[in-house]
């Protein structure tokens, strides 16, 4: 079958997705699209969301999480062990409530009046609100997500979340850490990552996988 | 709330399980003892626990034959389930300005009253729009499957997922939100009426 993932040009919720793709070693179309062309295809998706995957072309799916783990069934990265999939789930479940206290940081920037301000503050004060709400962040959630998961890796000694390969936990946390260091969040510095030893040894172990660092092209 | 789901698919699939029940109070001491400050957890044969509704609720579909294991049918049922996680996430900001109205870029001291009238207005803006979008889509999908059930033609942890939150909506628990809100969907009224029916479901629901 042939696989098209559909996104926007950046890493978000689809990254895990194509490195599960990459790391499994399934052919996939990584298809990133522009706001204009998403403004166009968004009444054909099932629920106005991506990343939906489509097979054979036609939309199949919608949501990140399912998608991910269609994935790693095809690519034998998600076990059919009940208790190392429990395992498995529970770390994506970690870093989806990660992400959740991460949202609110968007949200003010573009639709502060769901947080219960209002309507169009002054761009100054929403960036001030933003990096006000980015440095709690980089004081108290991420450390303690990071934390779980630096003890984590400590505990397997595998160099992996879950078992002795990777698995779309794996992927999904490396997805994780990328953004930070790669200052790809404003306000939450690589340092975050840098300064736990397991998980600064766990990002360097996968960005070595050859698919890997080909797919980022050594960056 | 979180743990609801997985309660249903024990039931559902005739799995004997230790329904502990902590209370409010009993909480904050037995937070730090946990591995993430958080609950559900399941413990297995006495065993660490593991957290995680959504991780709690895949493991117990396992092992009561509720979750595919065909990658096809599980992404169908991995997809309404993560559709009902994105409606309950978007309750989020209604419940975190009452509790923790700096995480929303507000005052950390904001007034109880000040975060009530914030609170109702999410939820009113939550009533017109998300709840009907995401009743809509379940509607849809019962539509498509055509069998009654969100995933194939028997119970999956899908519907577990979807019973759950259409009980809290039903209870009147999260406040602003209209507890009949269900009621103008037809497939989704029939849903939930024919899960509510099945013996074990029945029994749990009715003993609380």
């Amino acid at each position: 079958p042939r696989y098209k993932l559909t996104y926007f040009n950046f890493a978000g919720m689809a990254e895990r997705i194509r490195l599960a793709f990459k790391i499994g070693g399934i052919e996939f179309e990584d298809e990133r699209i522009d706001h204009s062309a998403w403004l166009e295809l968004k009444p054909k998706t099932p629920h106005g969301q991506i990343p939906v995957l489509s097979v054979d072309g036609k939309i199949q799916v919608a949501q990140s999480g399912a998608i991910l783990r269609y994935v790693g069934r095809l690519a034998n990265m998600y076990p059919i062990d009940a208790e190392k999939a429990l395992e498995i789930d529970e770390a994506i479940g970690l870093l989806e409530d990660l992400w959740r206290s991460i949202d609110p940081s968007f949200t003010i920037e573009d639709a502060p009046q769901k947080l219960g301000h209002d309507t169009d503050p002054p761009e100054q004060e929403r960036i001030a609100l933003q990096a006000r709400m980015r440095a709690n962040l980089t004081a108290n959630d991420v450390p303690r997500f990071l934390g779980y998961f630096e003890a984590k890796l400590a505990k397997t000694e595998t160099g992996f979340l879950c078992g002795d390969a990777p698995t779309i936990a794996d992927c999904d946390l490396f997805a994780t850490l990328r953004t930070f260091k790669c200052d790809l969040l404003e306000g939450v510095p690589s340092s975050v990552v840098d300064s736990q030893p397991q998980l600064a040894a766990f990002y360097s172990r996968i960005m070595d996988i050859p698919a890997v660092r080909a797919y980022y092209g050594g960056k | 709330g979180a743990a609801e789901k997985a309660r249903l698919a024990f039931k559902l699939g005739g799995i004997e399980f230790e329904d502990e029940r902590i209370e409010f109070s009993a909480w904050p001491e037995l937070k730090p003892k946990t591995p993430y400050g958080q609950m559900p957890l399941l413990s297995i044969d006495g065993k660490a626990p593991l957290a995680q509704s959504g991780a709690i609720l895949r493991y117990v579909g396992r092992i009561a034959n509720l979750y595919p294991t065909d990658a096809e049918k599980a992404l169908e049922v991995d997809e309404v389930i993560g559709l009902d996680e994105d409606f309950m996430r978007s309750l989020g900001p209604s419940f975190a300005i009452m509790r923790n109205p700096h995480t929303l870029g507000h005052a950390a001291d904001m007034p109880e009253d000040d975060r009530k009238e914030i609170m109702a207005k999410m939820r009113a803006a939550l009533a017109k729009d998300e709840v009907p979008r995401f009743l809509g889509y379940y509607e849809a999908k019962l539509a498509k499957t055509g069998t009654g059930y969100f995933v194939g033609d028997k119970p999956t942890i899908a519907d577990c997922q979807v019973l759950a939150t259409l009980r809290i909506l039903k209870s009147g628990a999260f406040e602003g939100l209209p507890t009949t809100a269900a009621d103008a969907f037809p497939l989704l009224s029939a849903f939930y009426e024919r899960m509510l029916a099945i013996p074990a479901i029945k029994e749990h629901c009715s003993s609380k």
